[in-house]
């Protein structure tokens, strides 16, 4: 309110009065809702549950405009995932002859939400652009919660994540999270604050581009409710950060909730026999487990250790050689061990 | 706010629509934003504040309402997004009685408060109407705040198939 001094007493009066006056109306016989301001609705409804606002939603078209104009109404899903893939549209070739493929790339995204078994699909479909896409934002925006996020071929980035991290509290029920096919192009300090703002218990990087440092004790010791890790790599990765220590702080855990997955295949670690037996006595016999822990190298390889790993918990065994490494996989009745014992030096990181 | 008590006694006028003029103290309307801020405009103009949009009836009520609840302090913090869940607020025995009234009154409350800007009445009014809402279909709904289905039949359609996605069990059947 910045009237100019000149204007006279009454006519400040008579601005304030229009001002507010447009924000209301006039006494109706009885309340119809349809009547009340939109500030004033969107009040009520952040007051109301979900299947309350969502059944008021479908009453009339005013109704209908407000609810989904203020993303009022939110329901929680269970799954909620992202797919991106850039394509380039190529000409059609002559003959045997493959012209150079058109300037124009398009790019698509779907995001799927899952919800007690029914799904909802949008795609978005533009020209290629770099930068995040508005589908996930927007998306994001209509629901209240997700357990499972899931992203696939996207470049995951210090935007993205801050885009991400400005909707917290659409994460704070996240327990699994998968990366397939992405690049993941984060400082540690924001990789850590990325998993960190979830209570991840399943995490997956399936064929992502990482860097190795990512993957370590420090950015993995943070996430205390975590109890399955899956890391599929390209090739064959080296992951000198990752260490015994992380196998001894899951099995010190003050919680009874036991790491019950661990997936390293293809991948090099510094986690040596002598970690690996540690772990497996420590978890109590009768939690069910599937642990794959990567390829040892041979300094990390001690026979007596190893000889006790393999008599200790083996009631099916079996060893094979492939290319490089010495594949050992055991088998109880509720737990399926494996790890490849690295013939010579594991070859220099990606 | 850091008035003394002396301005708080400070008789301020304000005038109904139909011309009904309550002289209230500047402690007793303090919650009202717009006839703060219209205050301020005025400076020391003992003219009465002419309130358009309000009956006599519903002033008096909404008087009243400030009266009771004079001493309680602002709420600590604004909230400033609208958006946010709020923490549902529990209605105190003597709102309640204060809000068992006519659907039509009750509206007049709530677009009081909106337009005179009192956001503890405006809550607890928007809570009342909320607590209507709950558990009813779409059609109940329809029925008790005299709503018009005026959705076209492919738009109906589109809204059926959108909400058997985001609908929970218990409201199936508004669908």
């Amino acid at each position: 309110m910045s009237s100019s001094s000149v204007l006279s007493l009454s006519a400040k009066l008579s601005i304030l009065i229009k001002s507010a006056m447009s924000s209301s109306q006039t006494t109706q016989p009885s309340l119809h809702l349809c009547d009340l301001p939109n500030d004033v609705l969107i009040n009520v409804f952040s007051k109301a549950s979900t299947g309350d606002v969502l059944a008021v939603k479908q009453a009339n078209k005013r109704l209908h405009r407000v609810v989904e104009q203020y993303n009022l109404g939110r329901p929680s899903v269970d799954e909620f995932s992202v797919e991106m893939r850039t394509s380039c549209k190529r000409a059609a070739p002559i003959g045997r002859i493959q012209m150079k493929p058109a300037k124009e790339s398009g790019r698509r995204v779907v995001v799927t939400m899952k919800r007690k078994g029914k799904v909802k699909q949008i795609v978005e479909e533009t020209e290629y652009e770099q930068g995040p896409s508005r589908a996930i934002d927007h998306q994001l925006k209509k629901i209240e919660s997700t357990s499972k996020l899931s992203f696939d071929g996207i470049c995951i980035n210090s935007e993205f994540v801050q885009g991400l991290l400005s909707k917290l509290n659409r994460l704070r029920s996240v327990v699994s999270v998968t990366l397939t096919l992405c690049r993941i192009d984060l400082e540690e300090s924001e990789w850590v604050k990325f998993l960190s703002s979830m209570p991840i218990e399943s995490l997956s990087l399936d064929f992502c581009t990482i860097n190795s440092s990512l993957i370590s004790d420090k950015t993995l010791l943070p996430l205390s409710s975590l109890r399955s890790l899956r890391i599929q790599p390209r090739g064959l990765i080296h992951l000198p950060l990752l260490t015994d220590s992380l196998l001894h702080h899951w099995t010190s855990r003050q919680s009874n909730d036991f790491v019950h997955t661990l997936q390293l295949y293809n991948c090099t670690t510094e986690i040596s026999t002598e970690g690996i037996l540690e772990f497996l006595q420590a978890l109590p016999p009768t939690i069910k487990g599937d642990f794959d822990f990567g390829r040892i190298h041979p300094e990390a390889q001690n026979e007596g250790h190893l000889m006790r790993l393999l008599l200790s918990c083996g009631s099916w065994m079996n060893v094979k050689d492939d290319w490089r490494s010495r594949r050992i996989e055991i088998k109880t009745p509720i737990k399926a061990i494996a790890f490849n014992l690295v013939c010579i030096e594991p070859p220099a990181s990606q | 706010m850091a008035a003394d008590g002396d301005s708080m006694d400070r008789i301020v006028k304000i005038k109904s629509k139909d011309g009904q003029i309550f002289d209230v103290t500047l402690g007793t309307i303090k919650k009202s934003k717009l006839i703060m801020t219209m205050l301020e405009q005025l400076g020391d103009s003992t003219d009465a504040i002419p309130l358009p949009n309000v009956d006599g009836s519903t002033l008096k009520k909404v008087i009243e309402w400030l009266e009771h609840h004079k001493e309680e302090p602002e709420p600590a913090e604004e909230e400033s997004d609208p958006l946010r869940m709020r923490i549902s607020t529990d209605i105190s025995e003597w709102d309640k009685t204060f809000f068992d009234v006519e659907q039509s009154v009750l509206q007049a409350y709530i677009l009081a408060a909106n337009y005179l800007s009192i956001k503890p009445l405006l809550d607890i009014g928007c809570k009342t109407v909320a607590n209507m809402i709950k558990g009813k279909t779409t059609e109940q709904l329809r029925d008790l705040f005299g709503l018009e289905d005026d959705f076209t039949d492919e738009e109906r359609a589109a809204i059926k198939r959108e909400y058997a996605w985001a609908d929970d069990e218990e409201n199936q059947a508004a669908a």
